[in-house]
């Protein structure tokens, strides 16, 4: 696969995009789990602050 | 020429479709992605990682001093315990009444010796958090530690430790299960792992870390010096909120006096610190419209008690300065630059006196 990614720029585009994708998607996932996981919390934390 | 441009082409075309198009590479790089970085996190964010400058990574703002509080903390554990050093704890008019140059400047002109100086304050906090802070003073400090209290201080009661524990402030591993069985809440379940016993206080901020990279924060404590005193309005809303807090002191300050008791007696047992109480500053206006005589000599009557018994020396800052109404921000917080400068001075020069004569 690689060796014809090398020869192919279109294979070697799409391996790329793929690639992009994945990162792209992977962090947004990663962020939206985080933003689900540290609401409650966030919100305590706005509350509590001060003097 | 030509065979470049084909290339080209073939290649953004093929970028587009990989793009576009699911794909079995895509899929498992996006599913893959949160799995591995969320089971490094345990390994990865240790004491260490919070101690240094990527500590910034998971602050909320500027504002948020007690993330950068948790890593200055956290470097306090791996100083060297032989330097000695004036550490102060406390709220956020602790941190109006010190500045460690003026401090630090005193104590030499008094002892000719230099310290350290750190600085640990945050808006409102707890005893709680304050003996977090002192637990991880090295083993064998030496120096002072001032314990600055004020009659606010003493009226935080057992829901507030269910918050500070279930979402806590500050990541510095403390096990508050002890207070916590004190005051009849369930203990927490504690793994032994840095990252997963402070989840709580990570979980929030760890999305920060993407906007913090491109973005750096770096927190810092509100400077009071360049407000303007509350208005009128503001004042009394302040004011009323602060009498409220004193209405729990009956139910609640003995207990509060004991953690300040615990701290003072965990601090002696593992280091050489000398430890002193401090009764913050208080506007002159407060003090005359807001708080009762009755409440002001019950509260002294009480610190001078709690002093006594622990065989620790207490300092009224506000005997050392002359400060007026305007001086102040609001019921505490002072803002005029010089009258905080000649209080640090002062407390150093106070320090440099107790170092002297405990070497006599």
């Amino acid at each position: 696969m690689r060796s014809d990614a090398a020869r192919d720029p279109f294979l070697l585009g799409k391996m790329a995009g793929a690639v992009g994708q994945g990162l792209v998607i992977g962090f947004l996932l990663l962020y939206i789990i985080l933003r689900i996981l540290g609401t409650q919390s966030a919100q305590f934390l706005f509350r509590y602050e001060g003097f | 020429m030509t065979f470049r441009t084909e290339t080209l082409k073939a290649f953004f075309s093929g970028l587009l479709s990989g793009v576009s198009e699911p794909s079995r590479t895509s899929v498992a790089l996006f599913l893959a992605i949160p799995a591995v970085l969320l089971l490094l996190l345990p390994l990865v964010v240790t004491p260490g990682t919070m101690a240094g400058p990527l500590a910034d990574l998971f602050c909320w703002g500027d504002d948020d001093t007690y993330c950068s509080l948790t890593s200055r903390a956290l470097r306090l554990a791996e100083a060297d315990p032989s330097v000695p050093r004036v550490v102060v704890v406390g709220g956020s008019i602790t941190g109006t009444m010190f500045r460690e140059r003026p401090l630090a400047d005193a104590y030499a002109r008094v002892t000719g010796d230099s310290v350290e100086v750190d600085v640990f304050t945050g808006g409102r906090m707890t005893f709680w958090e304050m003996e977090a802070i002192a637990d991880l003073l090295p083993d064998g400090a030496t120096g002072v530690l001032l314990l600055v209290v004020g009659p606010s201080r003493f009226t935080r009661n057992a829901a507030e430790l269910d918050t500070i524990s279930s979402s806590p402030r500050l990541a510095l591993d403390e096990d508050l299960n002890r207070e916590r069985a004190d005051h009849g809440l369930p203990p927490l379940r504690l793994s032994g792992n840095y990252f997963i016993d402070n989840r709580r206080f990570f979980s929030p901020r760890l999305r920060n870390a993407f906007p913090n990279l491109v973005f750096p924060v770096h927190p810092r404590p509100r400077d009071y010096t360049v407000e303007e005193p509350l208005g009128e309005k503001e004042w009394e809303e302040l004011a009323d909120n602060v009498v409220e807090r004193f209405r729990r002191w009956p139910a609640e300050h003995r207990w509060n006096g004991d953690i300040v008791r615990q701290t003072v007696q965990e601090v002696r047992d593992r280091t050489d610190m000398e430890v002193v109480l401090v009764d913050h500053t208080i506007n002159p206006r407060f003090r005359e419209e807001r708080m009762t005589d009755a409440f002001s000599t019950e509260y002294h009557e009480y610190i001078d008690a709690l002093a006594s018994e622990t065989g620790v020396r207490l300092l009224i800052a506000d005997t050392l300065i002359h400060a007026s109404e305007r001086d102040y921000y609001d019921w505490g917080h002072i803002r005029n630059a010089a009258v905080r400068d000649t209080l640090s001075a002062r407390i150093g020069t106070y320090l440099g006196r107790v170092a002297l004569s405990r070497e006599e």
